[in-house]
Formats: structure tokens, C-alpha cells, sequence
């Protein structure tokens, strides 16, 4: 599944402040690994951090939650929302693992940041889990799913899915 | 679902690959750390490489074959550069050097980074814009991390420039990022400063060089495994043997043995368990979840782990997983990088269960990256092979386990099982792979050494995924009704953002031309099509009547779900409205009945006559799994299938028209069930890490088999293999097993 620009660079900052005060609201803000987006680092630099979100649906109408029913789940749709992204070319490879630690699938979206982004940029990707071995063979419990930024693990974030 | 045997001799890839690289006059007779040179040359066609070059000024120009970095405004061009590695199918990866030689150099001196490519594309369609099909890159001019790999200066008189990409090629056969490896697209090579007010170019020679030792190559140094490992369990104790490969490459250290761990707690060794090159270990040492039980530089190729093992004697009853490195003289092992790098990912390694009664053990396992539930596709008694979400395709010998060479690189993830037809069968004449992935993509591939033939967007549509394989109509077999000159693909899209506009899509196998494409919610009058949902399933062919059966889902019950096509034109002859069906049917020898089993667990059987149902029965727990599978070649039938905690033997009588439920069988999570007309079992794959071996008349647990149930593994729908008497599932714990069947 390709990257899906679900909204133009130039509404992006004020769909993310949504995006992350929703979130905040619905107790799902998550703490990426890269650290607070808004801390610097030793060096005064600041280091790509990433939040992880799910949603049961694609695009702007996207509501994050934490916990799914698969029996009413066409597709989970993982958003990652970057910050503090140097401009230049990047390469994200999302990592779905399932309840067993074992990776299930795995998304690849390549993008390019442009000076005017702010070091912000969105991906989102589906995994399929209606008529999958998710539903047919009952995956349910914790998934984990990794975010990696030019082959580094950024951001970690669990989802829990439900008969 | 019957498997066809293969009764002809397959093209062993060892044919090819040694009969075209004869340049390696200094091969000896035993393995090592070598090093071997990849490049194009009469004796080594490399077969699935693939170079061009991005030019921004031509945006939408294909420059295939060749080789050029330039830094201009507006006016940037790069290289794609991508090796074939089918010569190096079971080794662990020590150092690539990428080497180009320079055909005009720059007016002044560039520097040149390398990078690792993130995206597939194809040779004959990569663009500035583009990268395969109509799909583009995520940017254009490339797919490519921030920060290269490696760089290299060229200079107005540098004949050539090498770059040390190590950690990509590693990558490609275990993992960077967190262990998880990453398919091998290829690199990208471009100025490190683009964009020059002043144009600065370079041009490389390509694979089209005249001179062969001009083109491109990469040099790599590496550790090849041992071969055709097997493990055979008796009372309390484990036999292993291997063999040491015979050297492809110039040999820098000679093998002395071998390294091998093994975990007893009920899962394999880990790919984490990684010793490190250098250093010695003692007996019962630990290396990540393994234990040294053997540790040989005195080259033996048999090690029988019995009472005198101090690290811990092998306890009947116990499942025991080894994993088996070689070493050489400097103490290098078959790795691939290190412990967090997942290095030890293709090292052979095999199970075994000791019994003083009935002792099995696996006849192989071989890593497939991630977790895969299909069953594989298979030439008995040759080739297995397995796609996976994480966008390979692998292709395993069926009697050892060893790759036949280094896993495919796809677009998208790979789910179902993909459809393998054998050269004296298929329209194109060789052995072919097709295969759809959630990219959208379909290929056809040639499984004696792993090329694309072709690649496409079927639909044309930037990318629609596909969930399930296709179904291949194979002309061999077609009747004089099927007017056309070709095997088919049948393929339905799972688009999962329309509940309407799905499609069915059929593609020539010999080109991967679209022939006809059926869009949900589409045309008019006769012509209509009606509202499809998102197809889950693998198609059926009715050779009798030359149409195709899909399922699909249903938007709630309000659209058709099972649906019946000329296989010629694509035209809908026939729908029913079943709820939702995420399961493929399946049809009796005759073509008169079709079975088809719902999200709701109940089980149609169809007149395909009339497109009509004859009967249903219903008790079924949850949504029937892959199939409901038909053993039996006249009425009454045995048809079984599995829900979401049993499995079910029904019969079917054609002549009074009635199911009768025979059994029900609890099973953990139950894989589709496999049998074959004439065993007297069938065989299911359990969420308990275990294949279960049931009486197909009682449904009885005869007997179970392990392949991981200390995580558990869940395992996959197996498959068979008649010829060589072998099952072969996939499981979560990102392994294929071989066992031998009947238990």
C-alpha cells in the first residue's frame, strides 16, 4: 500500500494540530521513541520523532483509538505523523507485528520534505483485515507497530485488537 | 483441492547457474569465506538485474541500459543500478563493493553517493516520474532514504569509482532496521550536489558495455551455508548431517566446520542469535536464545546429539530446534551482520522431536522473513515456493529446503497462494509463477530463475490492491470454447475504499495485457455490471464451461457475492446474493456443482447449470476458512471445512440433493483444511503451533505434529506434496516447514 496524501502540504499543519489535539482529547497521544518533537537534543538538533495512530477509517475522517473490533474492521489504518524531518528524501518502513512478536507485514512509503514543511510530513497505510487470516484465523491481542525513518526505528506504539 | 503431480523433469536452477559460470576456473571443492565478483559477462547473463537513468529534463522518458549521474538545474539525472544474486542463494553476506567504470568523465570532480532504492521498479519502465507501470515514485526522481550509503569521488581522470554497500546488501538478506529485512530494489546513485548552475556529467558504462569487464559489478566476500541439512529424531537423541557446498567464488579462508545451537524451549533459534565473527565459543555457551552443542573444525558432517551432550541430554517428548553455521579459519560465520541486524535470518536450521516410539522430525525449515499463511505454491517433488507481506517471493528446493535463489523482491505484499504452472503446460512455455500483490501489481515469473517476464497494472489505475492470487485459466486444459490463444489470470481487486467498485480483471499470461476488466457498478442495460464489494478469494475455473466463479463480500448483504463470468469476455452470466463469502468455491470433477461457504458459516451447494442454489446447511462456527475442500471424485461427496474453533466433515448427495453433517472436529483456529482423494486423512493447521492429522470419515485427531507451539507458531494452510509425500506450511513465526506424511 502506497503512501496516501490524504491532504495537501499546504493544509497538513493545521490538519496535524487537529489531528494531535483529537488525539490528546481521546486519551490516544502517544510518546514517539524519537523522544518529545518539541525537546532538542544535546547538539541543538532536533531528531525525527514520529507519532503512530489508528483509525478505522482513511483519509480525514480518520478516528483514533487504541482497541478495534476486527469483526467490524474493513481496514486499520496507520497514520504516522512526522516531525522534525531534516528536508531531503526519507524512506518509512512501517512494521506490523502481531501478538507473537512476529512480523506480519510491512508498508514502505518514500517521500520527500520539502524546506517549506516545517520538518512535518503524514503518511497512512492500510492493512487489510476484513476476509484476511486476521479475521479467519483470529489474530486478535496487542499488535505492535514499528516506524522506521532511513533504516533507524523511530516510534513504537501498540493496538489492540479485539474478536 | 487436488494437486496436480509433475511428472516431467524440472530445470534445476543449479543447471543454469553452473553451466553459466564457467569463468570460475579457480572454484575448489569446499567451501569458505569467498568472494565472488557479480558481473555481467557471456557466462553470467545476470538475469534479473536491471539499470537506468532519471533524467529531469525528460521526465517521462524510459532510458533503459544505461548509466549517467549529472548535476544541472532542472536538468539532475540518476542512476538505478540493481544486481542479480541468484548465485549466491544460501550464503551469509561479509562485504559488497560496488564498482563502475567511468566511460566520460566529469569536468571536474563530483561526488557521488549511493543509496539504498525503497521502491521496485522496472528497467524497461522507470522514468523521472515513474517507476513501474503507471505507478510513481513516492518522489520523483527516486525512492531513497536521507543519507546514502557510501560515496565516492570522480574525478576528470578516474577510470572507476567503488562504493562499499555492505549494510545495504546485508539488508537485503536480513535486516537493518530492527532485523527486518528490506526486498532488494536495487541502488540509486546521484550527485551530491544536484542542481549545478554549471552541468557536471558522468557516464557509466552499463551491463551494455562492449568490453564485459566493463560493466558494472559487485564484488562480494561472504560465507556460504551448509548444505542439505537434515535432522532425523530417534529415542532420545538427534542425528544432524550436512554437507559443505562446493566453493563459487575465490576462496580467502578455508572452511574448518561448523557452529550449532540449539534451543530446546519450544521455539527455534532466534534470528538474533548471531555469533559474532572473530570469536571462539565454548560447548554449552549461549548465543542469544541458543546453546553450542557442537562446535567442529575438523569439517565432520554429522553431529548425533545424544546422552553424552553436557550441555543437556535431547528428553523424549521434547521438540529441539538447531540451527548449524559454518566456520571457517578465521572464526567467520555464515552471517549476514550482527545480533540486532536479525544476522543469523538464512542460516539452516531444522527440528526434531525424540520419542522411544515415534520420533519425527522436520525434513526442513527455511526463514521467510515474516509471517505468511498461505499455502505454498508447488512443483511436486521440486520447488515450493511462498510469497509473504513483506513483498518476497521464495523459492525453496522441496527436498532440502535450500533457496533455488535469493527471494524475489515485489512491489506489495504477497498473500495468497500464487498460481505455478509447469513449462509443458504453460501457453509461454516455461515454468511461470503469477502473482498479484497489494501494490497492485501482477507478474508473471519465470520460477526457473526468478525473472519477471512482466509486470503491470492491470487495472491501470495507480494501483489497486490485490488480496487473494489470481485463478489461471491454463489453454492446455480449456475446451474449444475457449477462443482464446492464451493462459488467463483472473484476478479480483480488494479495494477496500468503495463498496461498489471493485473489479474483476483478466490478464494474458504470456504478455500481462489486459483482456477484459469487469468494474463494479459499471455500464448499462445488458451490459451492466452490478455493485461489487471487495474479493478476498482466489477465483475457480469451470474448464466444462469456460467461465469463472468469484466471491466476494457484500456491502451488508445488499450487493451479489458470488459471481459467474465468460472467461472469454469477461460478461456476467450469473450472480447470486449470499451474504458475505470470503472463501473460494469450489467445483466437483464434473462442473456440475459448485460449494461455496459464507462469512456466516453456511455452505452452498450451486447448480453451475442454472446458477441456482440446490442446498444449504448451515452450523458452521464463523467464517469458513480459504475453502471448503472436496474429497472425492463422484457422489457423495466429502466436503470439509473449517470455522473459527472446528472443523466440519460434511457429505453431499448429488442424487438427492442433501448435506449431511458428519462431524465436527475442535481444532485451535483452524488453517484450511488439505486432502487428497485416496489418503484416508486430511490435514489442518492449528493456532497451537501444530499440524493435526484427522480421519477424513470420523474427523478424528489421529495424530499431531510440531512446528513451533512455544510461541505459538500459527500455522498456515498446508500443502501437499504427493510426489515426495511431504506437507509444507508456512506459521507466524516467519518459517516453512517440511514434514513427511502420513505422520
Amino acid at each position: 500500500m502506497r503512501l496516501r496524501h490524504y491532504h495537501s502540504r499546504r493544509t497538513r499543519a493545521s490538519f496535524l494540530a487537529a489531528l494531535f489535539l483529537f488525539a490528546g482529547m481521546c486519551g490516544c497521544a502517544l510518546m514517539p521513541q524519537g523522544g518529545d518533537p518539541g525537546s532538542p537534543s544535546g547538539d541543538n538538533v532536533l531528531q525525527p520523532a514520529a507519532q503512530i495512530l489508528f483509525c478505522d477509517k482513511p483519509g480525514t475522517s480518520c478516528s483514533p483509538a487504541t482497541s478495534f473490533s476486527v469483526s467490524k474492521l474493513r481496514d486499520l489504518n496507520i497514520v504516522v505523523n512526522w516531525s522534525n524531518l531534516p528536508p531531503g528524501n526519507h524512506a518509512q518502513l512501517l512494521s506490523v507485528l502481531h501478538t507473537a512478536n512476529g512480523l506480519y507485514q510491512s508498508f514502505h512509503n518514500a517521500f520527500l520534505v520539502s524546506p517549506e514543511a516545517g520538518g512535518s510530513f503524514s503518511t497512512s497505510d492500510a492493512l487489510p483485515v476484513a476476509g484476511t487470516w486476521i479475521v479467519q484465523r483470529s489474530l486478535t491481542g496487542t499488535w505492535t507497530v514499528q516506524a522506521s525513518l532511513d533504516g533507524q526505528i523511530v516510534a513504537t506504539q501498540t493496538v489492540t485488537l479485539t474478536p | 483441492m487436488i494437486q496436480r503431480t509433475k511428472n516431467r523433469c524440472f530445470h534445476p536452477l543449479s543447471r543454469v547457474l553452473f553451466a553459466g559460470f564457467l569463468t570460475l576456473a579457480f572454484a575448489i571443492s569446499s567451501a569458505a569465506t569467498e568472494q565472488l565478483v557479480l558481473q555481467k559477462s557471456g557466462t553470467n547473463p545476470q538475469t534479473r538485474a536491471a539499470e537506468n537513468y532519471l533524467d529531469e529534463a525528460n521526465q517521462t522518458t524510459v532510458n533503459a541500459n544505461a548509466l549517467q549521474v549529472k548535476s544541472a538545474t532542472a536538468a539532475n539525472q540518476r542512476s538505478l543500478i540493481l544486481f542479480d544474486f541468484s548465485l549466491l542463494p544460501n550464503v551469509g553476506i561479509k562485504t559488497a563493493v560496488l564498482t563502475l567504470t567511468v566511460q566520460t568523465a566529469p569536468t571536474a570532480t563530483r561526488t557521488y553517493d549511493v543509496f539504498p532504492l525503497d521502491s521496485l521498479f522496472a528497467q524497461s519502465a522507470a522514468t523521472w516520474k515513474t517507476r513501474i507501470a503507471d505507478l510513481a515514485w513516492g518522489a520523483a526522481g527516486g525512492d531513497i532514504p536521507g543519507t546514502a550509503t557510501a560515496t565516492a569521488n570522480v574525478g576528470t581522470h578516474t577510470a572507476q569509482a567503488s562504493w562499499t554497500i555492505t549494510s545495504d546488501v546485508q539488508s537485503w538478506y536480513s535486516g537493518n532496521a530492527g532485523g527486518v529485512p528490506v526486498p532488494n530494489y536495487g541502488s540509486l546513485i546521484m550527485d551530491s550536489a544536484e542542481s549545478s548552475a554549471t552541468a557536471y556529467q558522468t557516464v557509466f558504462y552499463s551491463n551494455s558495455a562492449a568490453t564485459p569487464a566493463d560493466a558494472p559489478s559487485l564484488t562480494v566476500t561472504f560465507v556460504q551455508n551448509v548444505a542439505n541439512l537434515a535432522a532425523t529424531a530417534g529415542n532420545a537423541q538427534v542425528a544432524l548431517s550436512w554437507t559443505f557446498p562446493t566453493a563459487i567464488g575465490t576462496v580467502l579462508k578455508s572452511t574448518t566446520g561448523v557452529l550449532i545451537l540449539r534451543s530446546s524451549s519450544g521455539v527455534p533459534v532466534n534470528k538474533g542469535s548471531v555469533p559474532t565473527d572473530g570469536t571462539a565459543y565454548a560447548l554449552c555457551s549461549t548465543i542469544g536464545n541458543g546453546t553450542v552443542v557442537y562446535n567442529n573444525t575438523a569439517l565432520s558432517t554429522t553431529f548425533t546429539d545424544n546422552s553424552s551432550d553436557t550441555c543437556g541430554a535431547p528428553a523424549n517428548g521434547t521438540t529441539y530446534y538447531y540451527k548449524v553455521f559454518t566456520q571457517d579459519s578465521a572464526l567467520n560465520y555464515s552471517t549476514s551482520g550482527s545480533s540486532g541486524d536479525g544476522g543469523s535470518l538464512t542460516v539452516p536450521e531444522d527440528s526434531a522431536t525424540p520419542s522411544a516410539s515415534a520420533p519425527y522430525s522436520s525434513n526442513w525449515m527455511t526463514a521467510t522473513y515474516s509471517t505468511s499463511l498461505a499455502p505454498p505454491s508447488l512443483f511436486p517433488g521440486f520447488l515450493a515456493m511462498v510469497g509473504t507481506q513483506t513483498n518476497f517471493m521464495f523459492a525453496v528446493n522441496a527436498s532440502t529446503g535450500m533457496r533455488s535463489y535469493p527471494p524475489i523482491s515485489l512491489g506489495g505484499a504477497i498473500t495468497g497462494r500464487s498460481p505455478l504452472i509447469d513449462a509443458a503446460d504453460s501457453s509461454l512455455g516455461e515454468d511461470m509463477l503469477y502473482v498479484a500483490d497489494q501494490s497492485g501489481l501482477a507478474y508473471g515469473i519465470a520460477a526457473d530463475t526468478g525473472q519477471t517476464v512482466w509486470a503491470v497494472d492491470p487495472l491501470n489505475a495507480g494501483g489497486t490492491p490485490f488480496l487473494a492470487a489470481g485463478g489461471l485459466l491454463v489453454k492446455t486444459y480449456a475446451t474449444s470454447s475457449d477462443t482464446l490463444s492464451h493462459d488467463l489470470l483472473i484476478l479480483g481487486t480488494r479495494n477496500s475504499s468503495t463498496l461498489t467498485g471493485n473489479a474483476i480483471v483478466a490478464v494474458d499470461g504470456n504478455t500481462g495485457a489486459t483482456i477484459w476488466s469487469d468494474v463494479g457498478n459499471t455500464g448499462t442495460g445488458s451490459s451492466a455490471i452490478p455493485a461489487m464489494d471487495i474479493i478476498t478469494a482466489t477465483p475457480t475455473i469451470s474448464y466444462t464451461a469456460n467461465t469463472v466463479w468469484v466471491t466476494s463480500e457484500s456491502n451488508g448483504g445488499t450487493q451479489p457475492s458470488l459471481w459467474e463470468l465468460n472467461a472469454n469476455t469477461g460478461k456476467v452470466l450469473a450472480t447470486l446474493s449470499l451474504g458475505d463469502i470470503d472463501s473460494s468455491p469450489m467445483l466437483t470433477p464434473d462442473g456440475s456443482t459448485l460449494f461455496v461457504g459464507t462469512d456466516a458459516g453456511t455452505v452452498y451447494a450451486i447448480n453451475t447449470s442454472t446458477a441456482t442454489v440446490i442446498t444449504s446447511i448451515a452450523g458452521g462456527d464463523g467464517e469458513v476458512v480459504g475453502y471448503p475442500l472436496l474429497v472425492g471424485v463422484s457422489s457423495p461427496y466429502t466436503v470439509v471445512f473449517s470455522g473459527t474453533a472446528d472443523v466440519h466433515g460434511l457429505t453431499y448427495n448429488s442424487s438427492t440433493q442433501t448435506f449431511t453433517a458428519n462431524w465436527e472436529t475442535a481444532v485451535t483456529t483452524p488453517s484450511a483444511p488439505i486432502g487428497v482423494y485416496g489418503l484416508t486423512d486430511l490435514y489442518v493447521g492449528s493456532g497451537d503451533g501444530k499440524i493435526h492429522e484427522l480421519n477424513i470419515s470420523t474427523g478424528a485427531d489421529i495424530r499431531d505434529i510440531v512446528a513451533n507451539t512455544g510461541q505459538p507458531g500459527i500455522v498456515g494452510d498446508p500443502g501437499l506434496d504427493i510426489s515426495l509425500m511431504h506437507i509444507y506450511v508456512s506459521t507466524s513465526d516467519q518459517r516453512m516447514y517440511s514434514f513427511t506424511f502420513p505422520y
